[in-house]
């Protein structure tokens, strides 16, 4: 019959599918919306590191200062994103499997509204913040340095910043997966035996496996793009302490357009391998 | 207004969908289309109202093809199973917005409107709610508001989607019968799908039986349960009671001997079933009958448990509660009272 | 290990104690730092930092800025949210990917992409500068990179909303004879205005906050092209704690309370739900 239907024969039909007004103008907005916004800015990163060819974007990636970038950036996500994980289960616990009533109840809500403030805070007041508390005159870092323990200005820095950024993905990712666990399962494991720590590893955390795939994931793709809380705290160190979003940035400031393009190119690439590995985790929790 | 369903065809893929469904409904005609879930009769549905696309064929009505007309442009009153009323208007809001949804120069005004809702809530028997929040309303008040909202326009035809799937049983009935009345009443054209087989043959003029997307049979229920157009609908349809047998030279020959043979229509031969519903027997004494397991009162009949001798096949019947009730493990001949014969395949034996 | 228990015991003191532990030292403590450091030398130098004309022009572009970013994401992020949510069509989950994707790739990068399109050296630079549009180092460029970071938010609140609600509502508008216009206007809008609200409300936080991006297009000219993370930045570096601080603390009050009302909102639409 209609052109549409023609057009649309290779998808399956979702039955239901609704007849309502409205598409086609929609779509259009939406297509011209997202390809000013987003599909043109990114084909501009994916094209422009080739312009002088791939031997000079090969030149650029084997560089001794990228590559330390990038395997800083990449290396440090991936501890951060442990940390955060490992953190992140302690108070996904807290949240789902909380008390709820007595006076630990007031404690498990606190939590709830505070865990999303790494989230909320903006990224350049968390940095400094944090450039301070572990500074050698901070809070956290005067004491510290009297044991001789250096955060800030030294890779324990970044890792720190980047937990503090991640950790409320991480949280956000397992507690509602942790909540809807059914207890009965848990129950009858302890019932035949299991002792709390026998649940937790073999009960608990196989059925949470999606869900901290996607929080890794999640915690991961964060630290690794992570700018703002990162670079006041991180030293910044050519080779030593220079993450790679920084060095776009002052690859930029010296007007070379390529090379950062080149550096954004391989992080978006590391964001996508998270996105593809979030999208299976949450296919796996369907 | 005459509505005509003519050959719709809808193709999902792995076989579901509509295969050719056509019937006509008249004028003020109330047609049930029942069958098991996946049978399209949602589908259908839409369709006629325009919230879904046929592959093939045409709705029309009073003779003009629907095809072209977009679902707003339809006038038809549509009831949805959830009743998805608008939450954030009131009730008087919901019923109004058909009429405020109007071009200007067709819109009554604000006055015409305040007294059309207040009629069409009358109408409904929820004249006090006008101010209330779809939110607090019951499901039998949220119903009658849905319909309300459906009428408010002056649909030429009802379409109703599960209208009673949410009510609790005791609501269904009395909403049921109110309903009926209403759509007498208004000689609502009302198309209405259920997947309750018995509320279909209590409310409609006619029920469609679908299953697979084909349309097995349109009938009034009494011919329904007269001629079942297979053993399908004669099942779907309700309670049966099912014995093989086997007809030979004008008599069917049940398995059993329990059951006494009875005459079949002429010049057919081989294997068959006999169907029947589970009131429509008669049993007398005698030595090698069935054996009487148990009885029990249910309402206006007796519920008796009984064994085949032989088969052992165990199944029950319901006796009218004045007849006097057989004693536990008497053995009783049963009659079928009014059998339809099928072949094993389903096919009618007339 | 029942879901519901009324007393608690040792086990859930110890978890509980943990979380206190892990969220007082590692989210709490900088939080608090803003504060102190704003006051260390009691309000008026505070106040004063924030009256100063650089900070000031801060706060008004970042105002200008995230109002322009907020209706046009919201407007759009709305239409693609119900586009997703009502229809089916080819390459459907691509477009999602590709709108999800801004928020999982560094904000350097939601910079970077507009330099590379407009820069000196970039596909349109060259053009732009011929006709005297400059859109980089200025606050259209801040705008771009701003509405590349936040582009998802709206759609990602609405899309669930959306498709939770099911399209029967608004089929019943179609069929009572509700145009696009009045389907918009009576049932569509009215049905998602608080997750609506919900996702303007996180673009705003995220707005005001944008760092990352911001910093590559800007061009850092104090009392020009300085937002106020941008002019943190400037203060923190130029040694001026207090006043790097007293802006820290008003741009984390102004993002807290942002989000505070979000948290309000979404309660107040589960409890109605």
């Amino acid at each position: 019959m209609s052109k549409e239907n023609i057009v649309f024969r290779s998808l399956p039909i979702t039955p239901h599918r609704p007849l309502l007004p409205g598409f086609a103008p929609a779509l259009g907005t939406t297509l011209l919306w997202t390809g000013l916004l987003v599909a043109l800015p990114l084909s501009a990163l994916a094209l422009r590191p080739w312009e002088h060819g791939p031997g000079a974007m090969l030149h650029v990636l084997t560089g001794d200062r990228v590559r330390a970038a990038l395997a800083l950036s990449f290396g440090a996500a991936a501890l951060a994103a442990t940390i955060a994980l490992g953190l992140g289960l302690v108070l996904a616990w807290a949240l789902a499997r909380g008390p709820r009533s007595g006076p630990l109840a007031a404690v498990r809500r606190g939590l709830d509204l505070l865990i999303d403030l790494p989230f909320a805070l903006p990224t350049a007041v968390s940095g400094i913040a944090l450039a301070t508390l572990y500074g050698p005159r901070g809070w956290f870092g005067a004491p510290l340095h009297e044991l001789g323990i250096d955060i800030a200005y030294t890779r324990a820095g970044i890792e720190v910043a980047l937990v503090f950024v991640s950790l409320p993905f991480a949280v956000r990712a397992v507690e509602p997966v942790l909540a809807a666990l059914p207890a009965a399962r848990e129950e009858a494991a302890e019932s035949l035996g299991a002792t709390h720590l026998q649940v937790l590893a073999r009960i608990v955390l196989p059925a949470l496996r999606p869900a901290l795939l996607a929080a890794y994931a999640l915690a991961f793709a964060r630290a690794l793009g992570e700018y703002g809380s990162v670079i006041f705290i991180a030293g910044n160190m050519p080779g030593r302490s220079e993450i790679a979003p920084l060095l776009i940035v002052i690859r930029l400031q010296e007007f070379d357009e390529a090379s950062a393009a080149a550096i954004g190119l391989l992080m978006l690439l590391g964001a996508a391998l998270c996105l593809a590995a979030l999208s299976a985790a949450r296919r796996a929790l369907r | 207004m005459n509505l005509e369903i003519d050959s719709i065809s809808l193709d999902y893929g792995a076989g579901r969908g509509l295969d050719a469904v056509g019937f006509t409904v008249a004028p003020g005609e109330f047609v049930a289309l029942v069958g098991p879930s996946g049978a399209g009769k949602t589908t259908l549905l839409r369709i006629i109202g325009g919230l879904a696309r046929a592959s093939a064929g045409h709705v029309r009505r009073d003779g003009v093809d629907l095809g072209s007309l977009p679902a707003r442009r339809r006038n038809i009153g549509f009831v949805f199973q959830d009743y998805a009323l608008f939450p954030h208007l009131s009730v008087a809001g919901n019923v109004a917005f058909g009429l405020k949804v109007r071009p200007r120069r067709l819109r009554p005004s604000r006055a015409e409107r305040r007294a059309r809702v207040a009629e069409l809530l009358a109408l409904v028997q929820v004249a006090e709610l006008a101010e209330a929040r779809p939110a607090t309303l019951s499901g039998g008040q949220s119903q009658r508001v849905a319909l309300a909202r459906a009428l408010a326009t002056d649909p030429s035809l009802l379409l109703l989607d599960e209208p009673f799937g949410a009510l609790d049983p005791l609501v269904r009935r009395d909403i049921r019968v109110w309903l009926r009345a209403l759509q007498q009443r208004l000689g609502l054209t009302t198309v209405m799908v259920t997947h309750d087989r018995q509320e279909a043959m209590e409310i409609a003029d006619r029920v469609a039986v679908l299953r697979g997307g084909k349309l097995l049979q349109i009938d009034t229920p009494a011919v329904l349960e007269a001629a079942p157009a297979d053993a399908f609908v004669m099942r779907f349809l309700g309670e049966t009671l099912e014995f093989p047998g086997r007809v030979e030279a004008g008599v069917f020959t049940p398995v059993s001997s329990a059951i006494a043979p009875f005459a079949a229509p002429p010049g057919r031969a081989g294997e068959a079933v006999a169907l029947i519903r589970p009131w429509q027997v008669r049993l007398s004494p005698a030595p090698d009958g069935a054996q009487i397991d148990e009885t029990h009162p249910a309402g206006a009949f007796h519920r008796i448990s009984l064994t085949l001798p032989g088969t052992g096949a165990a199944f029950e019947i319901l006796s009218p509660a004045e007849l006097p009730t057989p004693a536990r493990g008497q053995r009783m001949r049963i009659e079928l009272l009014t059998p339809r014969l099928f072949t094993p395949k389903g096919e009618p034996i007339r | 290990m029942s879901r519901v228990r009324d007393r608690a015991d040792a086990r859930d003191w110890l978890v509980m104690a943990a979380a206190c532990a892990i969220v007082g030292v590692l989210l709490i403590a900088p939080l608090v730092l803003v504060f102190v450091q704003a006051f260390a030398d009691g309000w008026r130098p505070a106040l004063e930092a924030l009256r100063e004309p650089e900070t000031l022009s801060a706060i008004r572009l970042t105002l200008f800025v995230a109002v322009i970013v907020v209706a046009v994401n919201s407007v759009f992020g709305t239409i693609a949210a119900w586009l997703l949510a009502r229809f089916d069509f080819r390459f459907k989950a691509a477009l999602l990917t590709l709108i999800e994707l801004p928020v999982s790739i560094s904000p350097v990068i939601g910079g970077l992409v507009w330099l590379l399109l407009f820069g000196a050296q970039g596909w349109f630079g060259p053009w732009c500068e011929r006709h005297g549009i400059g859109l980089m180092f200025a606050w259209p460029g801040i705008v771009l990179a701003t509405l590349f970071v936040t582009f998802p938010y709206v759609v990602r609140t609405a899309l669930p909303l959306l498709e939770a609600q099911g399209p029967a509502q608004e089929e019943a508008a179609v069929l009572l004879g509700a145009g696009w216009w009045s389907l918009w206007a009576r049932v569509i809008l009215p049905g998602m205005r608080l997750a609506l609200l919900s996702g303007v409300l996180l673009t705003t936080a995220r707005a005001l906050g944008e760092f990352g991006a911001v910093a590559v297009v800007s061009g850092h000219i104090p009392g020009l092209t300085n937002t106020m993370p941008l002019e943190i930045e400037t203060l923190y570096n130029g040694y001026r704690s207090t006043a790097a601080f007293a802006l820290s603390a008003t741009l984390a009050l102004m993002a807290l309370a942002v989000i505070a009302l979000r948290t309000l909102i979404r309660r107040a639409g589960s409890v109605r739900a």
